[in-house]
């Protein structure tokens, strides 16, 4: 249907409507007095569906729907009108046609009916629910009709006067069929809920809350005529219902059916609203049995029963909420269930918290959903699941959902799928997953910093293998080759002289004691850097493993290693045989390196006492280890020798 | 003789110069870096070169590296090779070669000694340290059949690969020649190397076994 047809469709109702206010209002105004002014406001609320009418028709031509929804204020305004006509006959001032109008007007009321019969028939989407539910659609104008003839009676027949007997048939016939089309009509909406799709649902759920206004309002004029306030005054609020709330309720429905998070609102109201009612049933059943049991004071029934009523609310109440949950919104509480599944599995260690961006994305079934979050090193900026840098700009706001925790902001879920219900849903789920998702961020911080911590220490240990090969070369260069050319010097002087003269072995000593401080310097450089390693690891090896004085057996390839990791490997050699010798009581180390895939691997085995324990220097050969990214682990059980393995990653 | 000297330490060098002038050699050229001994050797043709084994440019083993370059365009040229502590990474093919010495530079004030290395290897022999001797072996695999060798055995071929004879090496360690010849009997068959009496060979024949390891 196009807007002009939309449009079109729109006029009888607002014909109807026109007139019956005009009629209506006129009869307020008249002499006749036939309605009270003060209902003239009420009677106008009936325009209001039907401006609501021409609302939908513009915003949304949807087949019948708009008219329809005119027409429930129409065919109320214009059956009030139809009947008011025909009473002025009765009055002093007879309308002109009142005569003709009022054998009608006794049995117009069903008609006013019909609006909402056809809303609820086409609503939300214009069609009916099935070619079969025409039925409906001409048995409630058959029954109005029926009714209308069956009521009707010429002109000042008095009210309580029984039709004559061939009418009866017509009202017999009528009345049930009128009852069935509304039964009908209403199952409509019933068979829509179940059969419908998410946007289907959510509008009818629209209607529902609004609908179930209705027996609350009519059940709180009720309780407002029995304690004494004016029926007409008592019904106003139940006519705002009807004739405000509903039609309301289908506009939004129409329009904006995702305003609001219905299912939350009614699902709420519902669990309320039932809740409020079995409290109620509770309190007067404990009402009914205090006044058994104490009928010396009725005081203390009526006060045990609301402590018994106060006891049961809040388990009864959340009881029914989640059952009205699941009922109505199973999707969201399905959605809760998975997350929260979830977050005992990460509690109870089954899964990884930083699988949080896989659960939301399984829960709110958004395969492209992506969990982004911000931590303290990167600025401003977020970063994804693994660390990554990662930007929401060019993504559009509407797609963004941001993590909030007190006043920081932790993150943004970045939505594959948008609306507003998808964008309540997700907050829900990030709420429901808050902890695993802090947690990931957290664990990311720490990793960043560990990462960061790693490459400080790698670098200290670089520049100390360097200091320390510069200070190695310092004393070899410097000291020891300037004591070299003294004791030439001396040497040369020595010379001048013949070995008669008492200096000239006084020079010898002084030679002597140079070439010791030589050798002493000579070792202590060694002690600060083995320059046997310039020869190579192998070289370096050989040699200590020459100098030690139980057999060692030696299994090694001439490898080209940067000086760090060389270095390296042959503290914890040295010193992993210093401790054989000292600890184990063996009789031969095996030392083997190996260099695979980036990465030496050393490894030290005696045959000894076994049981070595922190104290053996392994802390220290431990933390030389790990100083260049490498790992140390020891195994050394009673009797059963040690075996130190370093593994120390190299690029070359 | 005539005598190259390069090194880069200009008090050791001056030192060196005057030690070998008195001992009555001819200082033919003293030059600091590597590039510069290359070029004096090819213009002055001296009878033997004492070389700095860490000398500029790189102050690496540039010394050793260039001894090699000159051994392979001057095969006769003696060399002697002066250095702080033992870098033997180079000096394997070198060793074998015969002419050939390597010594720690405090070996200078043993001066009666120093001036032995410097005629015996001019003189086409070996002159190793004893502490290189130890490097070289030590670059050998520990499990190769030196490691068959008793501890006074490796002594006495440290000895030998010094260039020293039989008797140099008997009066050293206090025991008779024979002693050592019964050694040196033992570690040529536990080497699998037949025995001959020169020892400058018996030093190749072991070093060029220790190269192949």
């Amino acid at each position: 249907m196009t807007r002009s047809e939309a449009m079109r469709s729109m006029v009888p109702p607002t014909v109807v409507a026109a007139a019956g206010a005009g009629v209506l209002v006129s009869a307020a105004v008249g002499p006749a007095g036939a309605v009270a002014m003060a209902e003239l406001p009420l009677i106008l609320l009936d325009l209001v569906p039907v401006a609501l009418g021409w609302l939908v028709a513009r915003r949304a031509a949807r087949g019948p729907v708009a008219p329809a929804l005119a027409w429930t204020g129409a065919a109320t305004i214009g059956t009030h009108a139809v009947e008011i006509w025909g009473e002025t006959f009765a009055g002093g001032a007879p309308w002109p046609g009142s005569a003709v109008v009022a054998v009608v007007g006794r049995g117009f009321w069903p008609w006013q009916l019909m609006g909402f019969t056809a809303l609820m028939l086409v609503f939300p989407n214009g069609l009916l629910p099935g070619r079969r539910w025409r039925v409906f659609a001409w048995s409630a104008p058959m029954a109005a009709a029926l009714i209308n003839i069956g009521m009707a009676a010429p002109a000042g027949t008095p009210p309580e006067q029984s039709p004559p007997s061939w009418q009866i048939p017509f009202i017999v016939v009528g009345l049930p069929l009128l009852l069935a089309s509304l039964l009908g009509a209403s199952s409509a909406l019933v068979v829509r809920f179940r059969a419908g799709g998410l946007r289907t649902r959510q509008q009818l759920q629209w209607i529902m809350l609004a609908g179930a206004s209705v027996p609350v309002l009519l059940a709180a004029s009720w309780g407002l005529v029995s304690v004494g306030v004016p029926g007409d005054l008592a019904y106003s609020g139940f006519l705002i219902g009807i004739l405000v709330l509903v039609p309301a309720a289908v506009t939004v429905a129409i329009l904006r059916h995702d305003l609001f998070d219905i299912d939350q609102l009614l699902g709420s109201s519902l669990a309320w609203l039932l809740t409020s009612l079995v409290s109620a049933a509770v309190f007067s059943t404990g009402v009914l049995a205090g006044s058994q049991l104490f009928s010396a004071d009725s005081r203390l029934g009526v006060t045990s029963a609301g402590f018994i009523t106060a006891l049961c609310l809040l388990p009864i109440h959340q009881r029914l909420h989640g059952f009205v949950g699941r009922v109505l919104d199973s999707e969201r509480t399905v959605m809760l269930d998975r997350v929260g599944r979830f977050v005992d599995d990460v509690r109870e260690g089954r899964v990884e918290p930083e699988a949080v961006e896989r659960a939301l994305r399984d829960a709110l079934r958004d395969p492209d959903l992506q969990l982004l979050l911000s931590v303290p090193g990167h600025g401003a900026g977020l970063v994804d699941m693994f660390g990554e840098a990662a930007t929401v700009d060019g993504v559009s706001e509407e797609r963004c959902v941001p993590l909030v925790t007190g006043d920081h902001r932790v993150g943004t879920l970045v939505l594959g799928a948008v609306s507003q219900r998808r964008r309540r849903r997700a907050r829900d789920a990030a709420m429901a997953a808050r902890l695993p998702i802090e947690v990931s961020r957290l664990r990311l911080e720490l990793r960043e910093a560990l990462v960061d911590v790693r490459a400080s220490r790698a670098r200290l240990s670089m520049a100390t293998a360097a200091e320390r090969k510069r200070l190695e070369r310092d004393l070899h260069d410097g000291a020891q080759q300037r004591i070299v050319a003294v004791g030439m010097r001396l040497r040369a002087a020595q010379r001048q002289l013949t070995p008669d003269q008492p200096v000239y072995e006084e020079l010898d000593m002084a030679v002597e004691g140079l070439e010791a401080t030589v050798i002493a310097l000579r070792e202590l450089a060694h002690g600060v850097r083995p320059g046997q390693l310039d020869d190579g690891l192998a070289s370096a090896l050989t040699k200590l493993a020459r100098d030690s004085p139980v057999e060692v057996d030696l299994d090694i390839a001439e490898l080209e290693l940067p000086d760090v990791v060389s270095t390296t490997a042959y503290f914890v050699v040295a010193e992993a045989i210093t401790n054989a010798l000292k600890h184990a009581g063996t009789d031969r180390i095996n030392v083997s390196v190996r260099h695979h895939a980036g990465r030496l691997t050393v490894r030290v085995c005696d045959h000894g006492l076994g049981g070595a324990h922190e104290a053996f220097g392994l802390t220290s050969m431990r933390d030389r280890v790990e100083s260049v990214g490498g790992e140390l682990s020891v195994r050394s059980e009673t009797a059963a020798g040690t075996q130190i393995t370093a593994v120390i990653p190299c690029a070359s | 003789m005539r005598i190259l000297i390069a090194e880069d330490s200009t008090l050791f060098r001056e030192g060196l110069s005057r030690l070998l002038t008195e001992a009555g050699h001819e200082i033919v050229a003293e030059v600091g870096d590597a590039g510069a001994l290359v070029d004096a050797v090819r213009a002055d043709r001296p009878d033997l070169c004492v070389i700095d084994v860490r000398m500029p440019p790189d102050m690496e083993a540039d010394g050793a590296r260039a001894a090699l370059s000159l051994r392979a365009e001057f095969p006769g040229l003696p060399m002697l090779l002066l250095s702080q502590h033992v870098e033997t990474r180079h000096c394997v093919p070198l060793v074998a070669s015969g002419s050939f010495g390597y010594l720690l530079k405090d070996r200078v004030l043993r001066i009666d000694d120093f001036l032995d290395a410097v005629r015996r290897v001019a003189a086409g022999g070996s002159a190793l340290d004893p502490a290189v001797v130890g490097a070289l072996l030590a670059v050998t695999h520990a499990r190769s059949p030196l490691t068959a060798l008793s501890g006074r055995e490796r002594e006495v071929l440290a000895l030998v690969a010094e260039g020293r004879s039989n008797a140099a090496i008997a009066a050293r360690l206090v025991v008779s020649e024979r002693t050592v010849e019964t050694h040196m009997r033992s570690v040529f068959a536990k080497l699998d190397l037949l025995d001959t009496d020169d020892s400058h060979r018996r030093v190749l024949a072991v070093l060029a076994f220790l190269t192949h390891q």
